[in-house]
């Protein structure tokens, strides 16, 4: 039952590669590589392209906006701002590897947005000099583009879970969760799923066993089951999943409509 | 960019072809839309009262067989059961077929009614707020599961079993949405709702329950379908008893062969009353080796190894000896060192020593003024008393042992 792994270094790759590059605020596209999605964004009408794009970013900039003290929902109007930012920049694609990663390019206009937010939410509700910071103005300590770099390593190692969720049977991946994520003892776990406690730990251990196996270079720091932990903790509430691909897609089809 | 849940819808109601024109039926406006046909809200226009009227293209409602199990449904639900949305009417108009249905409470949680905010209620609305507690949660799935029974007992299929087709009235859950029942017996095309698909792809009975399995899943974890088996936070509250027992009736249900799920609703209904068998049937032959056995026996092992290790190193029997000698208040010397009692002085005849190794011990006698008298190596185990008759140093020359406590002596 592992027949999915090659998804999974697919998405690895993907994220490895230097598939594209903004140049003085603009992506290029160079036709000597192979910049396979990036080139179909340029057909506003592609809309598996669009699909795939918004699948593959949206988690990582959902993650980073929530990790700079954004509500979901302030978090949900940036991603939505910046899928659109890169609709009306799709003309202007030119693929460059030697000036970046389309993934750093994506960070600019990321930060643009949440700058613009938070300026207009400045703007529009004037509080007192004592009031207390809201949450949408609380900027976290971390470096933004290692923060930007964490969030887009959550969403890669949250897809490899999502791949080891379909290999697995469902007792042996809630094992794994639960002491995992949770923190919980085998007695309790062995009670949620109906394993024995042995049967508990091997299920963890076969699990992360996995997880080294596909995540290659990763785990060689020996910080695997931590960064695991974390991205486990950080799939994004089931409402903003509800919701968050309708706000997009109809902000797509306004602006092809506007196009 | 789809939300999955509504992946069976059509088009939306402005690309929809004209909904027919029902006789004495005034249908008001589109309230749902599967991936065959639309929910209309309805007025009877001779009795004023509102139901739900579903329209479905002839040409796009599967063929003969799929509306023969409609009107089969129809047929036998006219008695009427607790926790299935009824049809009332099944007739064609203008190219579509079309049933008559109850209609669902607002989601406001007042009665159905004409308002422009008018909105059915259903599960898949009441779960967009999170999970429910176990104790609703279990009340629904009984619900759902004595829907399929009844269902299934009528030899049909529902196929499409999931939050959004669970719409409640008057407060209780009823199953609807026929679009896609069929007969149980040789059905097996992939049709319904992705997500809510059984890994092995066979849309009959056996994946009603498999959905039902998901539907109680996203009841107690608030996580959508294509979630499972991920718990997410609702794992911090799982602590309770009965949280966990329903996590084990959706494993059960919701196992990737079929072979390993419940054969059917009754078994599953039966799960939830009753508590959940294991998963996969323990094996028959021999006692197996858990890890407690393991570790009770490398303990027994251990223990007894180290007995007949204890045995075998010839550990010293301890005895008691009494020492005499004359004149009294000789110290006694084993070994080269004085023998001292538990205050620390040493022994002085007469006395009786006790826990003296049993073993060859050389056994010496010293007083003050009179010569060592040296008993030799005496075996302990096998005297109880050693003797000795002590010489004065004066005349050295005619002091000597005696001999009648030399070992060999008796």
């Amino acid at each position: 039952m592992r027949p999915r792994g090659g998804i999974c270094r697919a998405f690895l790759r993907f994220f490895r590669r230097r598939d594209s590059i903004p140049s003085n605020g603009s992506p290029t596209v160079d036709p000597q590589t192979q910049p396979g999605l990036l080139e179909r964004l340029a057909d506003a009408g592609d809309a598996l392209a669009w699909r795939e794009f918004f699948d593959r970013y949206w988690r990582g900039m959902f993650l980073f906006a929530r990790g700079q003290g954004c509500s979901d929902n302030t978090a949900e109007e940036v991603v939505q701002q910046a899928v659109c930012s890169v609709f009306e920049q799709r003309q202007v694609f030119r693929y460059d590897p030697s000036r970046g990663r389309f993934r750093n390019w994506l960070f600019t206009i990321v930060r643009q947005k949440l700058a613009l937010h938070r300026r207009s939410e400045a703007r529009q509700h004037k509080d007192p000099p004592d009031a207390p910071p809201g949450d949408d103005a609380r900027q976290a300590d971390e470096d933004p583009q290692q923060a930007w770099d964490r969030a887009f390593e959550c969403t890669l190692l949250q897809a490899v879970l999502d791949v080891v969720r379909q290999e697995v049977r469902p007792e042996t991946y809630q094992a794994f969760e639960l002491i995992c994520l949770h923190g919980m003892d085998a007695a309790r776990a062995a009670e949620m799923t109906s394993l024995s406690r042995n049967a508990v730990y091997q299920a963890h251990k076969r699990v992360m066993a996995r997880l080294r196996e596909l995540t290659g270079s990763y785990a060689a720091d020996g910080t695997l089951d931590e960064r695991v932990r974390r991205a486990l903790e950080a799939y994004p509430p089931p409402s903003v999943c509800r919701t968050m691909a309708t706000r997009v897609e109809a902000s797509l089809s306004r602006s092809r409509g506007m196009s | 960019m789809i939300d999955r849940d509504a992946s069976t819808q059509g088009p939306p109601a402005s690309h929809a072809p004209a909904p027919p024109d029902i006789p004495d039926l005034e249908l008001l406006r589109v309230i749902g839309s599967g991936g065959y046909g639309q929910v209309h809200l309805a007025r009877n226009r001779v009795t004023g009262r509102l139901l739900a009227v579903k329209t479905v293209r002839l040409e796009s409602f599967g063929g003969e067989r799929e509306i023969a199990a409609l009107v089969r449904y129809e047929t036998a639900m006219r008695k009427g059961h607790e926790n299935l949305l009824a049809i009332h009417h099944v007739g064609q108009a203008g190219g579509f077929l079309y049933y008559t249905m109850d209609l669902a409470d607002d989601v406001s949680g007042s009665p159905a009614s004409d308002s422009p905010s008018y909105r059915p209620a259903t599960l898949a609305e009441r779960l967009a707020d999170g999970p429910l507690p176990p104790g609703e949660a279990l009340d629904l799935s009984r619900q759902l599961l004595a829907a399929l029974r009844a269902v299934h007992q009528a030899g049909l299929a529902h196929r499409d079993v999931k939050p959004s087709n669970c719409v409640f009235v008057g407060g209780q859950l009823k199953l609807a949405d026929f679009g896609l029942l069929t007969y149980t017996q040789g059905s097996v095309s992939r049709v319904g709702t992705p997500g809510y698909f059984p890994p092995d792809g066979r849309m009959d009975a056996g994946a009603d329950v498999y959905a039902a399995g998901l539907v109680l899943y996203q009841m107690i974890t608030g996580l959508p379908a294509e979630a499972f088996p991920r718990l997410g936070p609702m794992a911090q509250a799982a602590g309770t008893k009965s949280a966990a027992a329903l996590n084990r009736v959706v494993l059960k249900a919701c196992q990737p062969m079929a072979a390993d799920r419940f054969a059917n609703a009754d078994e599953m209904l039966a799960a939830l009353e009753k508590g959940v068998p294991p998963i996969r049937p323990a094996r028959a032959k021999g006692p197996r080796l858990t890890r407690r056995r393991v570790v009770v026996g490398v303990i027994a092992l251990l223990a007894a190894g180290g007995a007949l290790l204890y045995y075998w190193t010839g550990a010293p029997v301890r005895v008691y000896v009494n020492f005499v000698s004359e004149p009294f208040e000789a110290t006694i010397i084993l070994d080269g060192r004085p023998v001292l009692d538990p205050s620390g002085k040493p022994y002085t005849t007469p006395c009786t020593i006790p826990d003296l190794p049993a073993r060859a011990t050389r056994v010496s006698f010293r007083l003050k003024g009179y010569a060592d008298h040296d008993a030799g190596q005496v075996d302990l185990a096998a005297r109880q008393e050693i003797q000795a008759r002590l010489t004065p140093r004066t005349n050295p020359a005619t002091t000597r042992p005696d001999s009648t406590d030399r070992p060999d002596g008796g």
